[in-house]
């Protein structure tokens, strides 16, 4: 039964087009393996068994008599515990809103419902986006699938472990400084940030208004694909929420050749990579080479500009959402939370403007790099899986090769681009034009269809004293 | 140079000076965070002239008329 968990969208919803795969068999496999599985990973901090298997014979039957809806019917997915969803607990992860439930479900929620998509359950996070890995929440952190011992990295801790593991075809989760790509990068799954403005955040716990995303997390670049296509529509509601022509994803099979690639050699080589790090991203380079795509050299700003702007952005707008709750019941929220939002406080609106100003000016600066270019690629991240809550704190000069791409709203893929010695993921980040998220997916998946690197998955996790055995 | 306790003292006063009243344990870790979040805000603060708003609100007004 396990094997119909490792399906990707693309396969399984062949299958359930031509009712060669059941969606209550298919969800049903899905739920014994998060029954088996999930107490090691904690990939959900809530699991829909009746909703889902529910949802499932329903899709059943509808497909059944000829009311098909597309590619996510009857497929399972889980959701990041910041989407709100009518009816059901959503708690951000956060023993402030331990026993919150909504009156109404998230946007996207609600699209992906529309869309016959089944929901499995509720995924775990840094408590509100932003916490870190922490043990001193209501619910313990996520683990990662290919070594448990390891760090799934985050916010979307639980989403990423969760698709990573066969816990779910897909998840949503939110990226605001990176948080979708880099738990994709450290579990080896492809994960989007869009273009801002493409998917909306309408009943998603906001961190910080004007640098939130939301995006699907898959195994694939191609499921990816499937899931923004639906995830794409105007929220008149949501006011980023663009009113413009939906980027077409039915192309993400043609060839890159004749594609111009920009590679960051400055900002990777300043960041330090990790040696296999870079192996395999010049190994990535030769791919796309290979496949007819002309790599160049493009130079960005630097990462230590792009972190002072989105840092300021971020933590100004992050705790102008908390600070009611930080100051009337700071003992709600996580030690790590509160380091990382309270020094929101101390940020003045003299600053947080002059942040506002210069993200214009590297916005034009990516734009003029991308007149030359019609991709940017990027390591994710810097190594691959540090060890559960031993990551390096965060700092103003630790580099990110992702966060400049939330100031720029630009959209950005994470795929996996090979493996550690030890065994863990390493990926790369393709990024494009706004709007241009179907050539992003599109190179990203010519780069997985020309590589093995889709074909390998974790083993199942065993406990860690039988590991040490 | 003001040694550790006395920065953690002021610290706490700032923190209630803004309503917060955070445990004990929170402030070291807090000090390095907001130097940190100071040291970028500063870094922020050269001098540029006005001259990019113009075109940031061109920008602008192109992306409401395609919406």
């Amino acid at each position: 039964m396990s094997d119909l968990c490792h399906l990707t969208i693309a396969e399984a919803s062949k299958l359930m087009a031509q009712r060669k795969l059941s969606p209550v068999e298919l969800t049903s496999a899905f739920l014994d393996r998060i029954a088996r599985l999930d107490p090691l990973l904690n990939a959900y901090l809530l699991v829909l068994r009746e909703e889902a298997l529910a949802g499932a014979r329903a899709a059943e039957a509808e497909i059944a008599t000829g009311r098909y809806k597309g590619p996510l019917h009857g497929i399972p997915i889980a959701l990041k515990d910041i989407y709100a969803t009518k009816g059901i607990r959503t708690t951000g992860h956060s023993a402030l809103l331990k026993d919150h439930v909504p009156q109404e479900d998230a946007f996207t929620a609600a699209t992906l419902a529309q869309a016959g998509a089944i929901l499995l359950g509720k995924t775990a996070t840094w408590e509100f986006a932003i916490g870190g890995t922490s043990f001193d929440l209501p619910w313990p952190p996520a683990r990662n699938p290919w070594n448990i011992a390891h760090d799934p990295g985050g916010s979307s801790s639980g989403s990423a472990a969760a698709v990573a593991s066969g816990l779910a075809m897909a998840a949503m989760g939110t990226d605001t400084g990176g948080s979708i790509r880099g738990p994709a990068a450290l579990c080896g799954i492809a994960g989007i940030k869009p273009t801002y403005g493409l998917v909306s955040r309408r009943g998603i716990f906001p961190l910080s208004f004007s640098l939130d995303h939301a995006g699907p997390m898959c195994w694939t670049a191609e499921d990816c694909a499937l899931m923004l296509d639906v995830l794409a529509r105007h929220d008149p509601l949501d006011n980023a929420s663009a009113n413009a022509a939906k980027p077409d994803f039915s192309g993400i099979a043609m060839p890159v050749r004749g594609l111009k690639i920009g590679f960051a050699k400055g900002m990777t080589e300043e960041a330090g990579v990790e040696p296999d790090v870079r192996a395999a991203l010049d190994d990535a380079l030769k791919v796309f080479g290979d496949l007819g795509a002309e790599v160049v050299d493009v130079s960005l700003a630097s990462s230590l500009e792009y972190a002072d702007v989105g840092t300021t952005i971020s933590r100004s707008e992050g705790y102008a959402i908390h600070e009611y709750a930080l100051t009337h019941t700071p003992e709600k929220f996580g030690q790590s939370f509160r380091q990382r939002i309270v020094p929101g406080a101390f940020i003045r609106a003299c600053d947080y403007v002059n942040a506002m100003r210069e993200r214009t000016r590297l916005i034009a600066g990516i734009a003029d790099v991308m007149k030359s270019v019609d991709l940017i690629v990027t390591p994710s991240w810097v190594s691959a899986a540090h060890p559960l809550g031993k990551g390096a704190p965060m700092s103003r000069t630790r580099p990110s090769f992702m966060r400049p791409f939330n100031v720029t709203g630009s959209p950005a893929l994470s795929v996996c681009s090979g493996f550690s010695a030890a065994g863990l993921p390493l990926a790369m980040q393709i990024v494009g034009r706004p709007f241009e998220d179907h050539l992003v997916l599109r190179a990203g998946h010519a780069f997985e269809q020309a590589t093995q690197w889709r074909h390998r998955r974790p083993q199942d996790p065993v406990p860690l004293s039988e590991a040490a055995q | 140079m003001q040694d550790d306790g006395d920065a953690i003292a002021e610290l706490k006063e700032r923190l209630a000076s803004q309503g917060l009243h955070l445990p004990a344990g929170d402030l070291e870790g807090l000090k390095a965070a907001i130097l940190e979040i100071e040291a970028g805000s500063v870094a922020l603060r050269r001098d540029r002239p006005f001259s990019l708003e113009p075109a940031f609100a061109l920008r602008l007004a192109k992306a409401e008329k395609n919406a």
